[in-house]
């Protein structure tokens, strides 16, 4: 297998820091055999791995601050994580040896229904938020492809979106206030249920930082009302140029619907696989897209978009029959990327956005990069935001097949670049994309953002060695490796 | 030396607080603006970024006023791409010159604070101004994707980006958005813009109760009926004297391809929502009644005590955009030498705001809130304003809302607190403005804890 085995300082006394973190949350709230430390090598992003010496699972906000207060004074830098789900490598336990996973945080606090307002801890899971308002008619509008695992904390460390933030917005749009433990322990609240802030908006600072500025233990939350009706569309078509150029003439037309996704060729034969929805398998694209709102004026707006479908070459444009046809068609959608699997032994799914408008250029150059490559790369993503996500297959146990792989990768987020569009949309920067945040970005603009981590963490202790590039530690490693036993 | 126009003659124009600055310099571009900043910071100087000086009342006067740095001479839109919903524009458009380059592609910016003639894009960003809109289509930072801003030593220093999803990097944008010019002085950003509503109407209710005009607010937002914004007006006074409600529909966008159907659609959508208006109306009025016969123990009259229509047309028949627009500037437009800003959560809010006004009952002035969201503000005139003051900052406390004060007598200056309660993340605040702020070059005092 090949990846990078990352670096870690480690920690100086480990054993009396197991006790003394032991003494704070019980010794089965700690990990700290080899072959369970394991787990948490990595996230999502598999292609960076290092084992961390410490896991620590606290269950109370009270506990991670005693954890981080610990850690603070034995000089460890520590990685705050959530379900392990992220996909850029942010919770890597390298530089940091010390794992903080708010796992077992697991209580939403309260739920003010009148109000549309419910506080989360951070291991609460994303669907859970939704499922607990769902009976009042409310939900939790970010739904990210992994929301049956993923936690708050983590979506709020990663400002995470999903297909419906088209129209919904992301993380950031749905957060009011944070509780955050600072990385010497100590507890701050930042904004609150009122919308109406005092103050910096540290919250809207603090969310997409990555786990940089602290650990969020809580969040409080807007709920929204379901929408009174939903519809979905599925439409086949011929070329992914067309199905691209429909995406455009949607949105062109003054509609925003709640979700716009595209899947390619390569992608639908891999879910029709899966799944078996009854995607016709020999179609260039499909897209599926979904709008919501009042039952009123929702058919004269699917009337519309399918007509511009059509107009635009689709082969086929139909409405989801019911409700059980609406959810099988998201739960292929979500699941792709699991889909994939069955196309080749490994595959990195890119994360990359586009102005809409800019989609057929970027789709243009994803395949020729492929094909510079020898790579089969497919495309499932969020055509509505222009937010690609290719998903480059290749064999991890060829190394040169994985490092056309990392190329391929790489100029694509370029090419996004140049497009005028950004090197992540919603997976973050972590360790994956670090050289690519400075090409985004000029020096001043990243020392800007160094100068507003250090008022919060200034001495790097909380997930060093992630978002910037830090002068003098060089973790680039450009050979395959087996995976060893530290 | 810079082509930057300096001002040495009107310096009193831009006073805030009743403190003028020594001179006024208007650079002509963003490069101007920097090289301007670093040399108010070489000099040891401070300087107050402006637009049009239209919202300068907000926040406690600086306590060193060197320089007023007018960015009315950045007035350029950059890039406006229709098909992409988004549009990069320099601080110093108003927001006024935006919507009408976005008005022509049936888009727009749903922000809709006062003043829009005189309000520019760097002073909303960093006032963190809002409108009646900001209820249901969110405010200021929900929409602003990227920032150019330059820093307290003059290096220009950007965030975000162009495009409408984008997590590389830090979002700084949250961080300028409502900090008063004491982090940066921004000169360009990037917002994300939304189709036109096709059709929009307004409906205005008079409503004999205070009481009932609240419970009406909070029924359109409990039924979800939708709508753009809902203001509830009145007369400042103890007694329940009566209440103004003014509600904005928006329809679904239309198109030019089927006009005549989506046109008709969207007249019909909107009928069905004031028909649910209606509804949520009758089903409050029904209920006082049943709470008012039950006390009582009367027969109901048969006069209506839920309120009449006054005006029901097109949001912008000229009739309708008095109230609209009324609304909107309701603060810059009330006389009176306090005004204050109340936000609580919004089902809380009518209590609040019936807490509020008993304690300044004494007081002459006008009121108007915002049931969507949760704010109110008073507008009046007091002999005893300290009084007033340190009432309403009990009553906000006691219902744990916030209270902003926009405007006060000058006499009182160094006694107001502007804003209130301090926010426990206040010693972070403070440490964030030193970091990126030490020598105290930007609006130095002006913001909360006067930082």
């Amino acid at each position: 297998m090949w990846y990078r085995r990352a670096v870690s300082t480690s920690i100086a006394s480990p054993a009396a820091l197991t006790k003394e973190l032991a003494a704070i949350v019980g010794p089965d709230a700690i990990v700290d055999a080899r072959a369970s430390l394991t787990v948490y090598e990595c996230d999502g992003y598999t292609i960076e791995r290092a084992v961390p010496e410490l896991v620590v699972l606290p269950r109370t906000t009270d506990e991670v601050a005693r954890v981080v207060r610990a850690a603070w004074r034995a000089g460890v830098p520590f990685v705050p994580r959530g379900a392990g789900t992220g996909l850029s490598g942010g919770c890597l336990a390298s530089p940091a040896p010390l794992v903080i996973c708010t796992s077992r945080m697991r209580t939403i606090r309260s739920i003010d229904l009148e109000n549309r307002r419910l506080i989360a801890e951070a291991g609460v899971v994303n669907a859970e938020v939704s499922r607990a308002v769902r009976a009042a008619g409310l939900q939790y509008a970010p739904d990210p492809s992994s929301q049956n695992a993923c936690t708050i904390g983590g979506n709020v460390a990663e400002n995470s979106g999903g297909p419906h933030t088209l129209k919904y917005g992301v993380t950031t749009n749905h957060l009011l206030g944070v509780e955050l433990v600072l990385p010497d322990g100590d507890v701050v609240t930042l904004g609150g249920a009122v919308d109406d802030g005092l103050g910096y908006d540290l919250t809207g600072v603090v969310c997409g930082a990555e786990g940089t500025m602290g650990i969020v233990t809580a969040a409080t939350l807007r709920l929204v009302p379901l929408p009174e009706a939903v519809t979905t569309m599925l439409a086949i078509f011929a070329t992914v140029a067309a199905a691209t150029t429909t995406v455009s003439a949607i949105i062109g037309a003054g509609i925003v619907p709640a979700a716009l996704e595209m899947m390619d060729r390569t992608i639908v034969s891999a879910v029709e696989a899966a799944f078996h929805f009854g995607f016709p398998t020999d179609a260039g694209a499909v897209l599926i897209i979904e709008i919501d709102g009042d039952a009123a004026g929702l058919d004269a707006s699917a009337t519309r978009i399918e007509g511009l479908c059509r107009e635009h070459g689709a082969a086929s444009v139909r409405r989801a029959a019911d409700e059980a046809e609406r959810l099988a068609l998201w739960k292929s959608r979500k699941r792709a990327f699991g889909a994939v699997g069955r196309l080749a032994p490994s595959y990195c799914t890119q994360d990359g956005v586009v102005p809409r408008t800019r989609l057929p250029e970027i789709l243009a150059r994803i395949e020729a990069a492929g094909t510079r490559h020898g790579l089969r790369i497919g495309n499932v993503f969020h055509a509505g935001d222009g937010n690609i996500h290719p998903i480059i297959l290749y064999d991890e146990r060829d190394p040169a097949q994985s490092a056309r792989a990392l190329s391929a990768g790489r100029e694509i987020l370029l090419a996004c670049l140049e497009l005028g569009g950004s090197v992540t949309g919603e997976h973050g920067i972590g360790v994956e994309k670090m050289h690519e945040l400075g090409v985004a970005f000029g020096p001043d603009d990243l020392a800007r953002m160094q100068q507003v981590r250090a008022v919060f963490d200034p001495e790097q202790r909380a997930n060093p060695g992630k978002i910037f590039v830090t002068p003098g530690v060089c973790i680039e490693q450009r050979t395959p490796r087996r995976q060893a036993a530290l | 030396m810079t082509d930057a126009v300096i001002d040495t003659t009107s310096p009193a124009a831009w006073a805030i607080g009743g403190i003028a600055p020594g001179r006024v310099v208007h650079p002509a571009d963003a490069a101007e603006l920097a090289t301007a900043v670093a040399d108010v910071a070489g000099a040891g100087e401070a300087l107050v970024p402006l637009g049009r000086g239209a919202h300068r009342a907000l926040g406690h006067a600086p306590s060193r006023y060197d320089v007023a740095l007018v960015t009315d001479r950045l007035a350029t839109v950059r890039d406006y791409q229709p098909a992409d919903m988004t549009v990069t524009v320099e601080a110093g458009v108003t927001l006024a010159a935006l919507a009408t380059v976005l008005t022509r592609e049936q888009q727009w910016l749903p922000l809709d604070p006062a003043l829009p003639a005189d309000t520019t894009i760097g002073g909303l960003l960093a006032a963190d101004l809002a409108g009646p809109l900001a209820g249901s289509q969110g405010r200021v930072r929900d929409f602003v994707i990227g920032i150019t801003a330059v820093t307290a030593t003059g290096v220009v220093a950007r965030a975000g980006g162009r495009v409408v999803k984008n997590v590389a990097g830090y979002d700084l944008m949250k961080l300028y958005v409502g900090s008063l010019g004491t982090l940066a002085v921004i000169t360009e950003a990037t917002f994300k813009v939304r189709p036109r509503p096709a059709e929009q109407r307004c409906l205005v209710f008079a409503v004999p109760s205070r009481a009932t005009a609240l419970a009406f607010g909070a029924a359109l937002l409990v039924d979800r009926v939708g709508a753009l914004s809902v203001t509830v007006t009145g007369a400042m006074s103890e007694a329940d004297g009566g209440a103004t409600v003014i509600v904005r529909l928006g329809g679904v966008a239309a198109d030019v391809a089927v006009a005549r159907t989506r046109v008709e659609m969207a007249r019909t959508r909107v009928e069905m929502a004031r028909t649910r208006v209606e509804m949520a109306r009758t089903r409050v009025e029904m209920a006082r009644t049943r709470d008012a016969m039950a006390r009582t123990n009367i027969a109901p009259s048969a006069q209506s005590q839920g309120g009449d229509v006054v005006l029901d047309a097109d949001a912008d028949d000229p009739a309708a955009r008095v109230h609209l627009d009324g609304a909107c500037d309701f603060v810059a437009r009330a006389e009176g030498d306090v005004v204050a800003r109340l936000a609580t959560l919004p089902l809380r809010l009518p209590t609040l705001l019936g807490a509020a006004l008993a304690v300044t009952g004494e007081s002459r002035g006008v009121w108007q809130a915002d049931p969507l969201r949760g704010v109110a503000h008073l507008a009046f005139a007091t002999t005893t304003p300290e009084v007033a003051l340190a009432a309403l900052a009990t009553t906000a406390a006691a219902h744990g809302a916030h209270l902003v004060v926009e405007r006060w007598p000058t006499a009182l200056a160094s006694h107001v607190t502007v804003w209130q309660p301090l926010p426990p993340a206040l010693p972070l605040m403070t440490r964030m403005k030193r970091a990126l702020d030490p020598a105290g070059t930007l609006a130095p005092g002006r913001f909360i804890g006067r930082i």
